[in-house]
């Protein structure tokens, strides 16, 4: 019994180090900015330390200003956009690269450059690609004649939000079909062999043994896809800016906007709380998925 | 199916170092800015220079440490668009330096939030102010009091490819904004887009569209009124009739410049310190440089950096090399080799630097015309309605008499605060 007792306790040592870690490094700032989203702060008294806690205010203030709720909506089209063509354009490339022919594997490492390549520069490429006029996209397209007049893919505010899930599609694609591509793997061989006796073709085999096998990894790519894709800055921070108008604001271009070019530190603070939220409760979704997978 | 999440997971958190590992490299990039010059005779300055600029006014900082034994400065690099962040986590942080050189706009917002130090009575001491330009001055001052001083002033103007207008037979380029659209016309082919400014959503868009806020009479304190819109009109118009890319909601000054060196851009409104990067992107490019195209009068908007002092800090060396830096040969020099126009009255007239520039002469009248945003201590939060305004105007989101009317009870609510 005491012997069962100190292993407990070695076992809580032995994870100490990462739980202190874990309080310094995203604890803290967690508690500051909560505190900080209760307060009213802005560069005057940021360094004299003369806060004043003003309860709810900064949340009624955020939800009476319109762009809020057009950053909320816009976090939403962008993440549910980007994870379903993701994934299902993943999915695809995944089953295709499991096929197992001569160049497979080597095609399947070079599409993986593109999720090597630092967010910003894929930034950056993309809106020199969308540019309306000396944009490559819009002179492939006109030259094609699919299209008649130049698309203003960053300039028009109902385009803008579209052509950053685009560039974010083609960012996620590879990750995706890693992930699919492991799934697929690891599935049992068997069930397929005894299909094929049973003459099922390929098509029945991807509906009826391939995805619902593959269910549980198929979740957990969403639930990833959304928790990386709701938190999006920099993609959009460098393609537009939040622009044209409001029509590409999400939650953290707002966060930022309002901490860093307006000083409304607690207003900020406020605005990266609903997305903190909204994680928070996606995550203990995901987390119960995690739980429920390794009981069975 | 453990084994599977297992794999699942090791790629999750392979994920999840590369993403963290990138932005803590961001994040520490405030780390060292650790001057608070506790030594007494240690200095610190923020500065956001780049390219030339930067080199000149590092051999500058040796200089000042080689001509004296009072003061050790240690100059450290912030990236522009990361000033104003750097500053604010600086503040929090309390690792701010003892002085700073910010955008002349933000002058006056840091002041009023108490950041800077109140440097009236050393001005007064130092006697010099009476030489600087009143613009650049009025940019360092909040309600009388001077925050800081201007080391560097630049303002717009209109650039014109003189090929392409050669070649559409313009002999002057275009003075008023009717003769614009003339010249427009003649200059539209399938290759040219006759003319653009920069109306992206930041402080850059406020900064070009204020020339022609301010030429049709109205200033940022009445964007409601029929001069304002008028020339948010005659910018729409430009859009509308094919003379200016709708595109240019979400082009930066450089993208703008960029193009125009490329030839694709007739004439764009842009400042001095492109005129070094058209003659390295392109060559052979004959451009010039005349007054922005005016409805009332002609008129144009400053740009440029101060020099503040951090309040509580080392205040009096700070000064020091501050006024030393000032002196007219040394700004000359730093201000000419650097594309920018001197914030001193006596070192423009005095010098046949500017005069004698090509590119540059052509904005010594511009210069003179040139009004400060603002100032306002508000002014941010004021720019970004204006920017507001600008987009919905040119893509058509709204009308532009709506967009402005907006803007204008904006502005009003942001200065009854």
């Amino acid at each position: 019994m005491l012997k069962k007792l100190t292993n407990r306790w070695e076992g809580y040592l032995f994870v100490l180090p990462a739980v202190i870690f874990m309080l310094a490094l995203i604890g803290y700032p967690l508690i500051y900015n909560i505190i900080l989203s209760f307060q009213n702060v802005d560069l005057a008294n940021l360094a004299s330390g003369n806060k004043s806690f003003v309860g709810l205010e900064n949340y009624k203030e955020l939800l009476s200003q319109g762009v809020f709720g057009t950053s909320v909506i816009n976090t939403i089209v962008y993440t549910v956009g980007s994870v379903v063509f993701q994934i299902a354009i993943g999915f695809f490339l995944a089953v295709f690269f499991s096929m197992k022919f001569r160049f497979a594997p080597f095609l399947r490492g070079i599409m993986m450059i593109s999720w090597l390549i630092p967010l910003t520069i894929t930034a950056l490429l993309f809106k020199f690609m969308m540019g309306a006029n000396e944009g490559i996209f819009n002179q492939f397209l006109m030259t094609w004649g699919i299209i008649e007049d130049p698309i203003a893919w960053l300039s028009s505010p109902k385009i803008a939000l579209w052509s950053i899930i685009i560039a974010n599609i083609w960012v996620g694609i590879p990750f995706n079909m890693l992930l699919l591509s492991t799934g697929l793997s690891s599935l049992p061989e068997d069930v397929y062999e005894s299909a094929s006796l049973d003459g099922a073709n390929w098509f029945h085999k991807l509906i009826h043994i391939t995805i619902p096998l593959l269910k549980p990894v198929l979740l957990v790519v969403m639930m990833l896809g959304f928790i990386y894709t709701f938190k999006v800055f920099d993609l959009v921070f460098v393609m537009t800016g939040g622009g044209p108008i409001n029509s590409t604001e999400v939650l953290s271009t707002l966060a930022y906007r309002y901490s860093f070019n307006e000083f409304q530190f607690s207003l900020g603070a406020a605005a990266a709380n609903v997305l903190f939220l909204i994680l928070f409760v996606v995550s203990l979704i995901y987390l119960s998925m995690i739980r429920k997978d390794e009981v069975n | 199916m453990k084994k599977l999440t297992g794999l699942t997971f090791i790629i999750l958190m392979m994920a999840l170092v590369a993403c963290n590992g990138e932005s803590v490299t961001d994040e520490s990039s405030s780390g060292d800015g650790n001057g608070s010059g506790s030594k007494g005779n240690e200095l610190s300055i923020w500065f956001h220079f780049t390219g030339k600029k930067q080199e000149s006014f590092l051999e500058i900082v040796d200089e000042y440490n080689q001509s004296q034994d009072k003061y050790h400065l240690k100059a450290e690099y912030v990236p522009f668009p990361d000033v104003k962040k750097q500053l604010s986590i600086g503040l929090a942080g309390g690792t701010l330096p003892d002085m700073t050189t910010m955008d002349v706009v933000d002058n006056a917002s840091f002041a009023a939030k108490g950041v800077l130090a109140d440097i009236t009575s050393r001005v007064e001491e130092w006697g010099e102010a009476s030489n600087f330009y009143d613009g650049p001055l009025q940019a360092a001052m909040y309600k009388g009091k001077y925050y800081g001083l201007p080391v560097g002033s630049n303002a717009l103007g209109l650039f014109y490819n003189e090929d392409l207008l050669a070649e559409a037979g313009i002999v002057e380029p275009p003075s008023t904004w009717d003769e614009l659209k003339e010249d427009a016309k003649k200059l539209k082919t399938d290759n040219v887009t006759p003319f653009a400014i920069s109306a992206v959503k930041s402080e850059e868009g406020t900064f070009q569209y204020y020339p022609f806020l301010r030429s049709s009479g109205a200033d940022f304190t009445d964007l409601g009124s029929e001069a304002a819109k008028g020339s948010m009109e005659f910018l729409k118009s430009l859009i509308d009739e094919g003379y200016m890319g709708s595109y240019v909601v979400n082009a930066t000054q450089d993208d703008i410049a960029r193009q125009f060196a490329s030839g694709k851009i007739a004439m764009m409104v842009n400042g001095p310190w492109n005129i070094e990067r058209l003659k390295q992107d392109n060559p052979d490019l004959n451009f010039s440089i005349s007054q922005i195209p005016k409805d009332e009068e002609f008129a144009s908007v400053l740009g440029g950096e101060n020099i503040a002092i951090i309040k509580g800090k080392n205040e009096e060396g700070a000064f020091d090399f501050l006024t030393w830096f000032l002196e007219p040969e040394r700004h000359e020099t730093f201000t000419a080799e650097t594309g920018a126009f001197p914030s001193r009255k006596d070192v423009l007239e005095n010098s046949d630097k500017w005069k004698e520039d090509k590119y540059l002469s052509g904005f010594v009248p511009i210069m003179n015309g040139a009004v400060p945003r603002g100032p306002s201590p508000e002014w941010p939060s004021i720019s970004e309605a204006i920017q507001v305004a600008i987009q919905e105007s040119l893509t058509g989101a709204k009308p532009v008499g709506e967009a402005l009317d907006d803007a204008a009870k904006k502005v009003e609510d942001i200065q009854n605060n």
